[in-house]
């Protein structure tokens, strides 16, 4: 049943997700809270480390070892909390009403099954369904997803697919069950542009004719600005920012998100030739080595004596804008 | 820029023979390379854009010949370098270099930064052992590293930094020419910009020529002075940056700057849709590679290959409908 009050299928609270090492905790997600729109899509942007992925991962209860959920709460469809779950029932929730797809599809999909196969074993898992049945939903799935001549493609191994095709399979794959959520890490980087441009439009055509919600996970602002309704920028494990994606580009009030929009070239825009684009000084931090206060304090420009010191509170601005940064919480 | 290239390839080649799919029968080659011309002027940046496969890297290799051509001539400085012995390619090799794409498996684990910058020169004989620390400082500092890193290991590195090690590596035999191969792709987004920045100021303090290869395509508008467009082995379009940015003759090089996601979600634009994969390499398409995703498609592009031509001053394109095909809506 979905959620009609709020109309959120996912509501994220305080999320944390640790990695005791022999070295330290690595907070890989810390304190993040964000909620998804049923039938919307949010994007997630950050670079690598900043915790997009482990998000994804602990909404699956998916989390490699030794990391693990330590607090927080996910509310899949305004009733269940997702980190209560036993490993059981998480069973019924994984592929069945939140799926998954990743970067690599040939990473993903089973190198000795046919596709066919893996797509019916999916959906046979979670619902009552004849074998016939099962293959009818699987090639209605390929042809969902445009794959061309789908009945010989049931056949196919992986390997003989292209990795737009593969990426194709994966989609259908993890729509089979309907979900009223597709977690998608970064669906599209292993991909040619071309390629990704008949990606995301089929994502987009799917997200409307299913109605499924999509946490986009990227790094590329340009698939954020034309996938999402809402936009989270993650930094060293830390929500930074939080707004639609109009307002996240015109409007940026976290000094990381505006330094990572304006370190991108336009290729629409004629700037000058070769001028020197905007930087972000200093490197992605590491995870076990964090400084004390602001994650970001020792890269910002407009970092002050309480940025070094104290963690700032995130502090809602506008409607849905919310932000982690001193200079906004007054 | 003068009037005589630095750089100049006619008509390179590269096949390279694959094994046919049942182990007999006839050999068949992968054309990755097919009769480029190209010149590149002293002091600019050439962009080559394309597909996985379409052969850019190959390219790059090939000019400073550490993949063979099979036939083809590359005049550098009026030299043609391909009819250089293998063993005579010592000076050259100093004035032509390469940064790669992934700054984890281009350096030696083994090796300390220090030692991998400093090796160009020690194998040149361009430094002893007394002066090499010195020079190999005052590179450390030219591409934005710390001397004090010099004992380090490239593992100590964070990827941006490594890359600044590549290049440092790269700049140590002063060359004139660098193939700059996808050297920001690796990178996180806060970091590419500092290393596009990195490479544009060296080009400026050290009148360098650059052959940038990526499938950025944001990135090769906001470095190059001129773009080139590959597919499928064919060089398809070339010119300079702005101008085919802004009017493309070739139908690939639109849809390609067309599928590329712009940052911007306030810009509605239309998008041109190519159907279908790349085709395979191995058995390119007859006629135009191109014909099997074109949308202006008419008979002669599927039997007869277009030319590569000079339709509008220093714009060139390989396609039958070149004159016609931006008014065609």
């Amino acid at each position: 049943m979905q959620n009609e009050a709020t109309g959120l299928v996912l509501e994220i609270e305080g999320l944390k997700t640790y990695f005791a090492l022999e070295s330290g905790v690595a907070k890989a997600v810390d304190d993040v809270s964000l909620t998804i729109r049923s039938g919307a899509t949010l994007g997630v942007v950050g670079e690598s480390g900043c915790g997009k992925s482990m998000t994804a991962l602990s909404i699956m209860r998916l989390v490699p070892k030794p990391g693990k959920i330590v607090g927080g709460k996910i509310i899949f469809d305004g009733t269940t909390n997702l980190t209560e779950l036993s490993e059981k029932e998480m069973r019924q929730i994984r592929g069945n009403r939140i799926s998954m797809i990743f970067q690599e599809p040939m990473t993903s999909l089973n190198p000795v099954m046919q596709i066919g196969k893996q797509i019916v074993e999916a959906v046979k898992y979670h619902q009552e369904m004849t074998k016939k049945d099962a293959m009818d939903r699987a090639l209605e799935m390929l042809k969902l997803v445009g794959i061309p001549s789908p009945e010989r493609k049931l056949k196919d191994y992986p390997h003989q697919l292209s990795g737009g095709m593969r990426q194709r399979v994966m989609i259908g794959m993890a729509l089979s069950c309907n979900p009223k959520l597709m977690l998608a890490d970064e669906p599209t980087t292993a991909l040619d542009v071309t390629i990704q441009a008949q990606i995301l439009d089929l994502m987009n055509r799917l997200k409307e004719d299913v109605g499924t919600a999509i946490m986009l996970i990227t790094h590329d602002l340009g698939v954020i600005a034309e996938m999402a309704q809402e936009v989270c920028v993650m930094y060293a494990g830390v929500l930074v920012e939080s707004a639609s994606v109009k307002e996240i580009f015109t409007n940026p009030l976290h000094p990381y998100t505006e330094g990572l929009l304006q370190s991108v070239p336009h290729m629409d825009r004629d700037a000058d030739l070769k001028a020197p684009l905007n930087t972000i000084a200093g490197i992605v931090p590491n995870l076990l080595d964090l400084i004390k206060g602001c994650k970001f304090s020792d890269r910002c420009l407009r970092a002050r004596e309480i940025c070094k010191s104290e963690e700032p509170p995130i502090v809602k601005i506008g409607q849905n804008h919310f932000v982690r940064c001193w200079e906004q919480s007054r | 820029m003068d009037g005589t290239p630095l750089l100049e390839i006619r008509q390179l080649k590269k096949y390279f023979p694959v094994k046919s799919s049942f182990g007999f029968g006839p050999s068949e080659e992968v054309k990755a390379v097919d009769s480029v011309e190209l010149c590149i002027q002293g002091g600019e940046t050439l962009g080559v854009v394309g597909e996985s496969g379409c052969g850019k890297t190959t390219l790059g290799r090939m000019i400073l010949r550490l993949i063979e051509p099979t036939s083809g001539e590359i005049f550098f400085k009026g030299e043609d370098i391909v009819r250089r012995d293998k063993k005579d390619l010592y000076d050259l090799r100093r004035k032509m270099q390469i940064i790669f794409q992934d700054p984890y498996s281009s350096l030696n684990p083994r090796q300390s930064a220090g030692d991998i910058i400093g090796e160009p020169l020690i194998v040149h004989n361009l430094a002893n052992k007394r002066n090499l620390r010195n020079q190999v400082s005052g590179l450390m500092e030219v591409v934005g590293l710390s001397p004090d890193q010099y004992d380090r290991y490239p593992h100590e590195f964070s990827g941006g930094q490594r890359q600044r090690i590549g290049i440092a590596r790269a700049l140590s035999l002063k060359p004139e020419f660098i193939v700059c191969d996808e050297p920001v792709s690796a990178l996180d987004v806060s970091i590419k910009a500092q290393v596009l920045n990195l490479l544009v100021a060296l080009q400026k303090e050290f009148n360098l020529t650059y052959m940038l290869i990526s499938h950025d395509l944001g990135i090769v508008k906001h470095v190059s002075d001129r773009v080139a467009v590959m597919y499928l082995g064919r060089l398809v379009e070339l010119s300079y940056s702005r101008e085919l940015y802004r009017s493309p003759y070739h139908p690939y090089t639109q849809a390609l700057l067309s599928a590329s996601p712009i940052p911007d979600p306030t810009l509605k634009r239309e998008r041109i849709f190519i159907e279908g994969d790349i085709p395979s390499p191995i058995h390119p398409p007859a006629g135009c590679h191109f014909h099997t995703r074109c949308r202006f498609r008419i008979e002669r592009c599927i039997s007869e290959p277009p030319p590569w031509e000079e339709v509008s001053h220093s714009h060139w394109a390989r396609c039958w409908r070149s004159r016609e095909i931006q008014n065609i809506k």
